[in-house]
């Protein structure tokens, strides 16, 4: 049967069909997690129905997904080891796909019943790097821990435990402030419990409501879309390798560029000659691993590949004029390439400043190749989110209104809580980084609530705590379980 | 003759203890069960309408992690947890078997018309299938959370 131009059989059909629908899920299950962080303090101070709210909230998170850049989605894949990623279509490939979504999801619902307020960024990045070193041990030609990508780990790691900082301290920061510019005592009371605020106040909380619904879905969104599209890539490599609506000056422009680099790499590694284009893809492989050290052989394998991508898109006006095997060989290339560019930049490998500007160039112009996002699955994303949305908001209504503090939560209070929540995720966006949506906006009105002396709630705080420190561990040893299972099932039906 | 068997299991729908018709429609009236009947025999585990009956209002019925009073133990939690993953995973697997069969048949009718008259049967198999394998799942999650004993808060 043809689906998006490429023949497909009964099985692979079966497979493609049941891991969107699982990542669709994913997405739904995050959705309803997440989503009433964004409602709470508009239903909480009866400045919006319910209903209202959740429709409002779901359709800002759709519109949020819809504009969101990807970058987020491929920053989570960086974190998946190079060679399954580039052989996401091979038996392993499956195998981590569906270790990471069941894994997720079952620590999802896990929380949800336990009552443990856990974070799906947290999940996710668990997921994966449990994934990455169940692959590093499986496969005995690594070392150990070789699998994850533990620079990338780390950068997230880092905007995992930072952004509840941010938001804690922010938030105060904001309310203090609110608190000596702005003399008006309703601001700061608790909400009446049958009235609705007054007619600023209430377009304050409406636009912050807005802001964090549009933010979730822009930051969160983008996770599902990352894994979507590493499947349709495995599945359907001929319709998702490469963006075959990729211009013809955007080739020309490419071909040209990836042939002028070839030559400057040549000059950083006179007499270094690589035996052909596999054994350059192995050494980039091999250099984007944690352990990998740069030397000049890296160099002669960046300008082999670019010489190789230059050849196969040579003479062509359109990607589609690419066989299945080009395509997929492209893909390959472009990717080893432009993430190893990318970490000989981070490590400052390239000095002069020309040239410096051509590669980071290059490894954007090979970016849009390679990491895009076609607007079906940022739809499907988006409406599995915004369902998610609209049938979780109950949960946290109470929550945040009432449960982390030991007094009400007052307007100013959750006006400040979501700006920050709002802004920190927003430049995580920017930066392609994952964050936690419960834990900036939990620790944004604990935040508010310290600054206010009205207390904090010890259990409540203890059970996000416990969340928090739970989650990762959990969550790697639940992929590299399931990761583990799969494989030796997969193996034992003979499937490569 | 009418002949009704009655399911009872504790649910939500009255506060305490809720009771389905499950119909046979053996006789010759048939008696279609409300949404909220139907909801409660195709999707509910047992486990989690025991604390709401009991010690829920309305508004914090859902299984609320976020208002940290779930009321399960490790052990209702897990069930809970598996029998929302097994929807899940059972579900999607569905999904994808009967997606692609339909793919597969609707492909191979070259008939405009006939691939439009075809799909609304194909759409009903699907429904007719999901809801049993929703009842099927609904009924093995009551019969296990039968021998968990609640912690009511």
């Amino acid at each position: 049967m043809e689906l998006f131009g490429q023949t497909v059989s009964f099985g692979s059909g079966v497979f493609l069909l049941l891991a969107l629908t699982m990542a669709l899920s994913f997405e739904f299950v995050n959705g309803f997690h997440d989503t009433a962080n964004a409602v709470a303090t508009v239903i909480y101070t009866h400045s919006l129905k319910p209903m209202v709210a959740v429709v409002w909230s779901g359709c800002w998170n759709l519109i949020g997904v819809l504009t969101s850049t990807g970058a987020v989605a491929f920053g989570v894949l960086a974190l998946l080891p190079v060679e399954l990623v580039l052989n996401v279509g091979s038996g392993a490939g499956f195998a981590m796909v569906f270790a990471l979504l069941i894994s997720a999801i079952i620590w999802n619902l896990g929380t949800w019943y336990l009552g443990l307020p856990a974070s799906s960024s947290h999940t996710l990045v668990g997921s994966i790097m449990g994934v990455g070193l169940a692959n590093s041990w499986l496969s005995g030609a690594h070392e150990f821990g070789e699998g994850v990508n533990w620079a990338k780990a780390s950068e997230v790691g880092m905007s995992l435990l930072v952004s509840p900082i941010v938001g804690f301290s922010c938030a105060a920061l904001l309310l203090l402030l609110c608190k000596a510019l702005i003399k008006r005592p309703d601001l700061y009371g608790a909400p009446d419990k049958d009235k609705a605020p007054p007619l600023w106040i209430r377009g304050l909380l409406v636009l912050t409501c807005t802001g964090v619904s549009f933010a979730h879905g822009s930051n969160d969104g983008q996770k599902g879309m990352g894994l979507i599209m590493l499947i349709l890539v495995g599945i359907l490599p001929l319709s998702f390798a490469v963006d075959l609506n990729t211009s013809q000056n955007q080739i020309k422009e490419l071909a040209a560029t990836t042939e002028t680099i070839s030559f400057q790499m040549d000059r950083h590694s006179p007499g270094v000659a690589m035996g052909g284009y596999s054994i350059a893809a192995e050494e980039l492989s091999g250099y984007l691993k944690t352990t990998g050290k740069m030397t000049e052989r890296t160099f002669a394998a960046v300008g082999t590949k670019c010489r190789e991508i230059s050849e196969i898109l040579s003479g062509k006006n359109s990607l589609t004029e690419l066989n299945a095997d080009q395509r997929r060989i492209l893909r390959s290339d472009l990717y080893l390439t432009s993430e190893t560019l990318g970490k000989l930049i981070k490590q400052r490998k390239v000095e002069d400043p020309a040239e410096l500007k051509s590669v980071a160039e290059l490894k954007k112009h090979m970016d849009k190749v390679t990491k895009f996002i076609p607007t079906w699955v940022k739809v499907a994303v988006a409406i599995a989110l915004g369902l998610g949305t609209m049938i979780g908001w109950k949960r946290i209504v109470v929550t945040v209104g009432e449960k982390i503090g030991k007094e009400h939560l007052t307007y100013a209070q959750g006006a400040s809580a979501e700006l920050v929540a709002m802004g920190t995720i927003l430049a995580a966006d920017q930066l392609g980084l994952p964050v936690s949506t419960t834990h900036v906006l939990s620790s944004g009105i604990a935040g508010t609530m310290a600054a206010n002396r009205s207390g904090l709630q010890m259990d409540t705080l203890r059970n996000l705590l416990l969340a928090w420190v739970l989650t990762l561990p959990v969550c790697v040893l639940l992929g590299a379980g399931i990761f583990a299972f799969g494989l030796n099932v997969i193996l034992r039906l003979g499937i490569k | 003759m009418i002949s009704d068997r009655e399911v009872n299991f504790s649910g939500r729908a009255s506060g305490g203890r809720a009771t389905i018709r499950a119909l046979t429609n053996f006789g010759d009236h048939f008696e279609w069960p409300t949404w909220p009947e139907l909801r409660l025999l195709l999707f509910s585990n047992g486990i989690q309408e025991k604390h709401d009956a009991v010690t829920r209002e309305k508004y914090k019925r859902m299984a609320v992690p976020h208002s940290f009073k779930p009321s399960l133990s490790v052990m209702e939690a897990f069930l809970a947890a598996t029998v929302a993953f097994l929807r899940i995973f059972l579900g999607s697997l569905l999904f994808a078997f009967w997606g692609t069969y339909s793919l597969f048949t609707v492909a191979s009718i070259h008939s405009t018309f006939w691939r439009v008259v075809a799909v609304p049967p194909l759409v009903c198999v699907f429904a007719l299938l999901f809801g049993l394998l929703m009842f099927f799942i609904s009924a093995t999650a009551r019969f296990f959370s039968r021998h968990t004993q609640p912690k009511i808060a």
